[in-house]
């Protein structure tokens, strides 16, 4: 830099410097009051909407920003909801699953010689003209052909099928089933049978034998295909007439065959297969 | 280009395992859907006897295996049924849009007869009026009703999967 550019510089430094304490000496003696308050009065033209445009900026950012968060948020919840559905549902089954084998615990607790074995229920027959079931258990668990098969509530049928992890079960509601029973109350007996819709009915008993509404009915043990004395169904009408040998009964059965999801296999009865002993 | 065989083979045995293991659950008014049956009858209604007979054949014996009744009883009953539903594809009234529910409606009872009849040969006991009047018939009737939902999307099916025709 030459002297002379190096002189210029200091001038207007100076000259500044000047300019500004001639300000500050001006303004402490209030003598430039008009001056500041023109240029205010300009200055908040444009300050007042600058302001608010920035404002509403600011606003709309903010917005922009508690929108996200908000749908962040949203998404959490939404997130949890669906975790504590899940849970809520989960925790049902459990509860329906502990009160089934709290029910199924009572009733081995009853009937300490019965060894029994607990099934999920995995399938039906895909007919609609056959009444089985399909159980998740099988020969490597321990099921055998003909073992019976019951809930808390009463008989269900017997195994029918045996494979290495699953079974089929002959429904005692199958048209094809036969169950020897007796009645509770007056000891007689006969055999149930299954009748299409789902239902039952006892067939055989003697003309003599005294049946009324609301008896219970229960496996005799007769022919050695069920042990004796489980709950088959309760007596809902009986047929009578006297040019027939047997009267009949209408039995309403013990299970709810379309709401069973669990079942217990008696695994400690063999029924007796006169046949082959033939 | 042509659905192979051992295409349908996973197909039908998801269908069955559907069939045993939901459908079984959800009925309307105790009727529950025959969802292979109407599946078997639209394809051969679609594509005629041959294949039909194969999804028939196949399908039958993807639920035999979860049936409780003699292996081989619902393939036969299907196979009969599929070829006897395929005669319906060389009518003038197959256009029809209300025709595939007919043919349903027929088949079923068809194929739910024939199954019964092979079950009492086989020794079960079977109580035919009751059978027919409380199970075939409100079965026949939901079919009916339902097929449209299963023939339209194999109709689609039948359409993407259609054999090149073989120039003479």
């Amino acid at each position: 830099m030459s002297r002379l550019q190096r002189g210029g510089t200091i001038l207007v430094l100076l000259l500044l410097l000047s300019f500004a304490v001639a300000g500050v000496v001006l303004d402490r003696a209030e003598r430039l009051q008009l001056v500041k308050n023109l240029v205010a009065q300009f200055a908040s033209q444009i300050q007042e909407p600058l302001y608010a445009l920035t404002s509403q900026v600011s606003t709309m950012r903010q917005f922009f920003v508690d929108v996200e968060a908000c749908r962040a948020e949203n998404e959490e919840l939404q997130t949890l909801v669906d975790q504590l559905i899940i849970e809520n549902v989960r925790l049902r089954e459990a509860q329906i699953e502990n009160v089934t084998l709290r029910e199924q615990l009572n009733f081995k607790q009853a009937n300490p010689s019965l060894e029994l074995l607990s099934a999920q229920v995995i399938g039906r027959d895909p007919s609609n003209l056959l009444s089985y079931l399909i159980i998740d258990r099988g020969t490597d668990e321990g099921i055998a052909v003909g073992m019976p098969v019951l809930t808390h509530r009463g008989l269900v049928g017997r195994i029918t099928d045996a494979n290495l992890h699953s079974s089929k079960v002959l429904l005692i509601t199958d048209v094809s089933s036969s169950v020897n029973a007796l009645i509770q109350e007056s000891r007689a007996t006969g055999i149930v049978q299954g009748r299409i819709p789902e239902g039952l009915v006892m067939r055989y008993i003697q003309q003599t034998e005294e049946v009324k509404p609301g008896d219970l009915v229960l496996t005799s043990g007769l022919g050695g295909n069920f042990p004796t004395r489980l709950i088959i169904g309760q007596v809902t009408g009986v047929r009578k007439r006297d040019v027939e040998l047997f009267q009949e009964a209408d039995v309403r059965p013990a299970v709810n065959f379309r709401a069973l999801e669990m079942v217990m296999v008696l695994t400690s009865f063999e029924p007796i297969d006169f046949e082959s002993e033939q | 280009m042509p659905i192979k065989t051992y295409a349908v083979v996973p197909l039908l045995a998801a269908v069955a395992l559907v069939q045993s293991s939901v459908l079984s659950q959800f009925s309307v008014r105790g009727v529950p859907l025959n969802l292979m049956l109407l599946m078997v009858v639209s394809w051969s209604l679609l594509r005629g006897a041959r294949e039909g007979m194969i999804w028939g054949f196949t399908g039958g014996l993807a639920l035999d295996f979860l049936s409780g009744a003699p292996l081989g009883s619902l393939s036969l009953s299907l196979t009969l049924t599929a070829y006897l539903a395929s005669l319906g594809q060389r009518t003038v009234y197959r256009t029809s849009p209300l025709f595939p529910s007919l043919v349903a409606l027929l088949a079923s009872i068809i194929h739910d007869s024939v199954f019964l009849g092979v079950l009492s040969m086989t020794g079960y006991a079977v109580a035919w009026r009751t059978s027919l009047a409380h199970v075939a018939l409100p079965t026949a009737l939901l079919g009916s009703l339902m097929i449209p939902l299963v023939y339209r999307p194999l109709a689609e099916l039948h359409r993407r999967t259609m054999p090149e025709e073989t120039e003479l």
